[in-house]
């Protein structure tokens, strides 16, 4: 199986992760709680069915899958215990615990099995080796549990090599998955819902004559979606060491998430409101409990045909039930209605809201004297509302950088982002003198200027004008310089995306044309004013010289010539 | 002694109830020809007469009018009034001004559709860019990102937007409604237009001096308001005397 099967194969690959597996863990977490103890014959029933057996217990036959008669009639005096998953959670908690010592970001698949990024915590361990032994010794200590390690590319990999012992390297990566059995799919599932989807998928795979995930993985991820949905998708994912997506609860450092399979598909608005409900109240409950605020809110959703839709939201630490539920609302209706632009084509399935950037409630206090904090609630609402149509980056605050053009000086973040440090007051020396045009085009456009013998003009190096005609044109120092020409721009409105810089200048130059027409004599000036800056940064420089026109029409104009070519910067008007 | 207070707050009240009927009529917009003789700027706490003489624009509903700078409160003598609809065209200065002062008193000021605003100038204007959003391209959303800001902010200043008729008459209608002023550069049948023309920059000749200010002629499409030459220099906006100046300064 070569990764020329598989085009994207390159580009799905997720990162290198590492697994903790704490093998029996219902079992542990039983004798953990006291319900039985580690060397007796037990097992964990859900209903009548057997879910997990003691390493003592499967010795003598008692296999998950069971009915409890069946393993009652193997072990009379088998020890049952049903099955408790708050409790498993609850005494996997402290192993959480203790691995933080060791990686930042951990997040658990199930209780017993625990994924986190590989590549940083081995680093600073010293090795995925040492790594793995610090965490061995560490929750032998915390629990008396033994936990196995792996390191491979993707969830599933992770999984499987935890369950060996083993650590796999990323070119070994393909091989390894491809050789496992269909049936470990299995481990990355989390629901009882998911599992018995999964099941009739695998037989039906069983039935087609597939048994290993290079099978799987083989096949047209396009036509397998076709037929099988989503999950069949997400199988092929793991099968080709992608990351895997059904994580049902994360637990890190610093964020929050709550899931929600959605079971039938929200196709509309108020379907979807009705879940942002109910999953922000889960988030404000746990933020809530935890005495925390969130900074920012990542809602995430995959949609039934596989695609998925992301966005983050920046919330300033408003973590109220409501605040929340208003913005996945809104950006629920927002995907639904197709108002960003990218409806997407199918109900959505899987929902997932992760707060992050987590403070103490401690340290968000509002100001003693705010007094523009009435207005900046109400104008913060609004923003919101106006960022689940354009999307985050569609509203934004002018700032002042400082610098020495107009154009250069000031600009636009987008809200609620940090602001750059500016320093408009400090010494710009060569600055354009103020005041500064109202109008200053962020994409200047290009005009043309004509000397009056009708040539095109420059700008020499001694700061004079120059007419290309040199010697032949009678242009003196103190000579008018002649027209200022706008371009005829594309008869219609260039096709680029709304808020380009290419339709910025379109509308710029619309602008300027409606203004001044498509010429306009010059009466009088000012300059030219030669500017270079920062010749030691490439990114920085540039030679310009600044002229500021009078016209014989109209408010004056601020234009500006590099390597020959003059732009319109601004309008006085 | 009781009595009088008595009769005096019920005038108090007479004069509250009125102020109420009128500006419920103007959110209606049933134009109200009996208009309250009651001015009250923002920030003011007493109840100013207003001398008796003819309107030559609609007062202000009490209590929502915003301060103009002196040289353009000729155009408004009632202050700007929240639902008012402002067209300015040929200077982006006197938006700016305008737009700046009212910023300058407490205004939340939202921009939608202009990407080619000087922020510096604005600021230099009296913009609270901290209290400043801009949306430069709403695009084909630009109805609902204006109702949504409607609801947030005090100003909104509209470029060019692709709005239909319906939306127009929409927004006009919520801004009343809600008491936003809005400032645009171009609206059909906007009540209240300024237009500014024959621009004359000031400070510079052949090559020598640097531009210092401006002038332009402000002329106003209502009746009493006679066309006048106003200056804007780096901070502020003034009437301009007579003579046009023609200053040098030395470069």
């Amino acid at each position: 199986m070569t990764a020329a099967l598989s085009p994207a194969s390159a580009v799905l690959r997720g990162p290198r992760r590492g697994a903790v597996w704490v093998p029996d863990w219902p079992i542990i977490s039983a004798s953990l709680s006291g319900h039985t103890s580690l060397g007796q014959e037990a097992a964990i029933l859900t209903g009548h069915r057997v879910v997990a057996a003691s390493a003592p217990a499967r010795r003598q036959g008692v296999i998950p899958g069971m009915t409890r008669r069946q393993a009652l009639a193997l072990r009379p005096d088998l020890i049952c215990v049903p099955r408790d998953e708050e409790r498993e959670i609850r005494t996997f908690e402290p192993i959480l615990a203790a691995l933080d010592a060791h990686i930042a970001d951990i997040s658990v698949t199930r209780p017993g099995l625990a994924l986190f990024a590989a590549s940083s915590p081995a680093r600073h361990a010293g090795g995925e080796a040492a790594l793995a032994e610090d965490i061995i010794g560490t929750v032998a200590e915390e629990t008396g549990a033994e936990a196995h390690i792996g390191y491979c590319q993707g969830t599933l990999g992770a999984i499987l090599a935890a369950r060996a012992d083993a650590t796999i390297s990323d070119a070994e990566t393909e091989d390894f998955l491809h050789s496992h059995q269909l049936t470990v799919l299995r481990l990355c599932i989390t629901s009882e819902k998911q599992r018995s989807v999964l099941d009739d998928f695998l037989c039906s795979l069983q039935r087609l004559g597939m048994t290993t995930l290079g099978d799987l993985a083989a096949l047209d991820s396009s036509l397998l979606l076709s037929r099988f949905g989503t999950l069949a998708l997400h199988c092929w994912h793991l099968a080709w060491g992608a990351e895997g997506t059904g994580r049902s609860s994360a637990r890190t450092e610093g964020t929050l998430t709550v899931v929600r399979e959605i079971d039938p598909p929200a196709e509309n608005s108020d379907q979807a409101a009705f879940r942002a409900k109910e999953m922000a109240h889960d988030l404000a409950t746990a933020l809530a409990d935890r005495g925390e605020l969130c900074g920012r809110l990542v809602v995430m959703a995959r949609t039934t045909d596989g695609s998925s839709l992301s966005r983050t939201w920046s919330l300033d630490g408003a973590s109220e039930e409501r605040d929340l539920t208003d913005r996945i609302r809104w950006q629920l209706q927002s995907w639904l209605e197709g108002r960003t632009g990218s409806r997407p084509a199918a109900p959505l399935s899987h929902l997932e809201l992760v707060a992050e950037d987590l403070t103490s409630v401690g340290y968000n206090e509002t100001p003693l004297w705010g007094g523009k904090r009435r207005g900046h609630d109400r104008a913060t609402r609004a923003v919101l509302r106006v960022q689940g149509i354009m999307g985050e980056d569609g509203v934004r605050v002018p700032h002042l950088y400082g610098g020495r053009t107009p154009a250069e000086a000031c600009g636009e973040e987008p809200w609620a982002a940090d602001p750059p440090q500016p320093d408009p007051d400090a010494p710009w020396v060569g600055a354009i003198p103020r005041p500064w045009p109202a109008v200053v085009f962020p994409d200047p456009i290009d005009i043309s200027i004509r000397c009056h013998c009708g040539a095109g003009l420059g700008v020499s190096g001694l700061g004079l004008f120059r007419c290309v005609n040199g010697e032949s044109c009678s242009l003196t120092p103190t000579s008018v310089p002649g027209r200022v020409l706008f371009p005829h721009g594309p008869s219609s409105r260039p096709q680029g995306e709304i808020g380009s810089a290419e339709r910025r200048r379109h509308s710029a130059l619309a602008h300027a044309r409606c203004t001044y027409g498509s010429s306009v004599e010059v009466v009088s000036w000012a300059g030219p004013w030669p500017l270079e800056t920062a010749w030691w940064d490439a990114r920085r420089h540039y030679r310009r010289a600044y002229v500021q026109l009078t016209p014989a029409r109209g408010p004056a104009l601020l234009v500006r010539v590099e390597q020959g070519q003059w732009k319109l910067e601004g309008i006085y008007s | 002694m009781t009595v009088s207070v008595v009769s005096a707050s019920r005038e108090a009240k007479l004069e509250r109830a009125r102020a109420v009927l009128f500006q419920a009529e103007r959110a209606a917009g049933l134009s109200a020809s009996t208009v309250p003789r009651v001015q009250v700027t923002r920030g003011a706490t007493a109840l100013a007469a207003v001398p008796d003489q003819p309107h030559p624009v609609e007062p202000m509903a009490p209590g929502s009018a915003w301060e103009v700078l002196p040289a353009l409160s000729p155009f408004f003598p009632y202050g700007i009034g929240g639902g008012q609809l402002i067209e300015i065209s040929g200077s982006r200065s006197l938006l700016l001004s305008l737009v700046g002062h009212i910023s300058r008193q407490g205004g939340w000021t939202a921009f939608v559709g202009m990407p080619d605003v000087g922020w510096d100038s604005a600021a230099n204007y009296g913009l609270d860019l901290a209290a400043t959003v801009s949306v430069p391209a709403p695009g084909r959303n630009s109805a609902g990102v204006i109702s949504a800001l409607i609801d947030g902010f005090d100003v909104l200043v509209l470029g060019d937007l692709p709005l239909s008729t319906h939306d127009q008459r929409m927004i006009v209608h919520r801004a009343r409604t809600r008491g936003i002023v809005l400032m645009t550069e171009s609206w059909p049948n906007a009540r209240i237009k300024l237009t500014v023309s024959e621009h004359e920059p000031h400070g510079y000749s052949a090559g020598v001096g640097h531009l210092d200010s401006w002038s332009g002629v402000v002329s106003a499409r209502m009746p009493g308001a006679e066309a006048r030459r106003v200056t804007w220099d780096a901070a502020t906006v003034t009437e301009a005397s007579a003579v046009p100046r023609l200053r040098v300064v030395p470069s």
